[in-house]
């Protein structure tokens, strides 16, 4: 399904033509009684509009479908749809709230094997990855071992907090501890550098110039340092679940 | 005499066909502005537009036409596309219902898009159906000439400000109270900035409005020069460190009193644009609450 969504942008079908197939699947929108025959319209408007990668234009579409009072099957249609449009939009939370919904109001056994495999994307984009790892087994158990072995070594969140602590108190250790060693030990030598050039200038006589300059670029790199420090965490914890995610999609989705 | 009863039989045979092919357009017409009006309902406003676009409104009735122009400006100026709304909300006939309302907000449209002194000639064009819209008038007058800056012009369309009408009450006074600050400012003297931070860096910031830029710059230049003067003290003048400091409050000193010279000019464009951003919103506020 997710497939089936992101290909559309691969179609040979000029944008034009989209343009004006929406349209007119919007007119038969606008004229229908029927509550199928409106989100019939909508689904085939936002497919126009996925066609067109107009993602959260095609999930903004899709809401407007009266879904409470179509028959079981287009409602699910609709709401996988919705979905997986979110999930391509980024908008993580947002699909899981909507199968939960899909769920909620038509029966947990509605829930299919793409929709355990669109579950366990999203949880893996919001690092929940126990619940990620339940619904990867629950789509693929022929792929448990290997699901087991990846799950094994997810990431482990860092704690931004954490490295501003170490950051306050042993300058360039909040930046070895999210992964940049480099930059950790470049902070640490820059701050005992300035430390270093106050305390001299303090103890030769020039104890104007030794309270500035250190005091300044002690400020500078050490209030800086924590903050790069905690920024640092924070970026190698989105980049570590995305590599995640990158090795997971080949064991959940369809080839 | 064959010839002349001819042209009248064919037009009597042509006319109702013409007749009612108008009449199918005018219908096409009018279940595509339903087309249009529920999609811009739901915020799907590039579609009610596309759909618009293929309506030929000078082949419709006039009344329609007048409809059409006016639903495709709505729409074009909640997109901000002001340009667009002008140009249709120029072209609504003078005798549509809505005619007023047209060019009242095809007057503010301008506004928006920049277009001051198309925007004057368009208010006088505007109708005035009675006392009410009269007072609307002299309010966007009132704006107009604030964003003209032309005091006197406002003080003469201040005058007809009733203060009293649900909808016009608040703008006209907070219009007011804009023409009184833009009484009130005064422009502050470049030079006068550059010389108080030569003198004491920071001061001229600080005279132009800028309290922290100013101590700022007074603590990073004071502190420079404070290192250099203790560094030639104590090291003489062609020890390292004098150079290097003495170098770097010069050059801050410099951008100091450059900076100073410019804030003046940078206050006075930012006090403008506060102003006419906010006049520019008590118009608006006035035309929704006018034309609910």
């Amino acid at each position: 399904m997710l497939f089936a969504c992101s290909s559309l942008e691969a179609t040979a079908q000029p944008a034009d033509s989209l343009l004006a197939a929406k349209l007119d699947h919007l007119r038969h929108w606008h004229q229908a009684d029927a509550p199928e025959d409106q989100a019939r319209a909508l689904l085939a408007a936002s497919e126009a509009a996925a066609g067109l990668g107009q993602w959260a234009h095609a999930q903004e579409l899709l809401e407007a479908a009266p879904w409470p009072f179509c028959p079981e099957p287009l409602a699910r249609d609709l709401l996988r749809r919705q979905a997986a449009l979110s999930y391509l939009s980024g908008e993580f939370a947002l699909c899981l709230a909507l199968q939960e919904r899909m769920s909620m109001h038509l029966g947990d056994s509605v829930l299919q094997v793409p929709d355990l495999e669109l579950a366990s994307l999203a949880l893996a984009q919001l690092q929940r990855w126990d619940e990620a790892h339940a619904h990867a087994r629950a789509a693929h158990p022929e792929n448990a071992p290997a699901l087991d072995s990846l799950f094994a070594r997810a990431p482990k969140a860092l704690d931004p907090e954490k490295a501003r602590k170490l950051a306050t108190f042993l300058p360039g250790f909040g930046h070895a501890y999210a992964g940049e060693w480099g930059e950790g030990m470049l902070n640490l030598g820059l701050n005992f550098a300035a430390l270093g050039f106050g305390l001299w200038q303090g103890l030769t006589g020039f104890p104007a110039t030794g309270y500035l300059v250190g005091a300044g670029l002690l400020q500078k790199f050490y209030m800086g340092g924590i903050r790069r420090a905690t920024f640092l965490a924070q970026r190698e914890n989105h980049l570590r679940a995305q590599g995640f995610v990158e090795q997971l999609k080949p064991l959940v989705l369809p080839p | 005499m064959v010839k002349r009863w001819l042209l009248p039989l064919l037009l009597a045979c042509l006319w109702p066909t013409a007749l009612r092919a108008q009449s199918a357009l005018d219908q096409q017409a009018r279940a595509e502005m339903d087309f249009a009006l529920r999609l811009a309902a739901n915020d799907w406003r590039e579609e009610a537009l596309q759909a618009l676009a293929a309506l030929p409104a000078d082949a419709l009735e006039p009344r329609l036409a007048d409809s059409l122009r006016h639903l495709r400006a709505q729409i074009h100026f909640r997109e901000a596309d002001f340009a667009a709304a002008w140009d249709d909300w120029s072209r609504v006939g003078p005798t549509a219902p809505f005619a007023f309302e047209a060019r009242a907000y095809g007057a503010f449209a301008l506004l928006m898009d920049g277009r001051i002194d198309l925007a004057d000639s368009a208010l006088s064009a505007c109708p005035t159906p009675d006392s009410l819209a009269a007072e609307l008038l002299a309010v966007l007058r009132a704006g107009h000439a604030l964003l003209a800056r032309d005091p006197d012009g406002f003080a003469r369309q201040a005058e007809r400000f009733g203060l009293r009408h649900h909808a016009l009450a608040r703008p006209e006074r907070e219009l007011l109270l804009l023409a009184q600050a833009a009484a009130d400012f005064r422009p502050r003297s470049p030079m006068l900035a550059a010389g108080l931070s030569a003198l004491v860096p920071g001061l001229g910031k600080i005279y132009a409005g800028r309290l922290g830029e100013g101590l700022s710059a007074a603590l990073t230049v004071s502190a420079l020069g404070l290192m250099a003067l203790e560094n030639h003290r104590k090291a003489g003048p062609w020890n390292w460190k004098t150079l290097g400091f003495g170098g770097a409050f010069a050059v801050f000193h410099l951008g100091n009193v450059l900076g100073s010279f410019h804030l003046p000019d940078a206050r006075h464009e930012d006090f403008w644009h506060e102003q006419d951003d906010a006049t520019l919103g008590e118009l608006h506020h006035a035309l929704r609450l006018f034309f609910p």
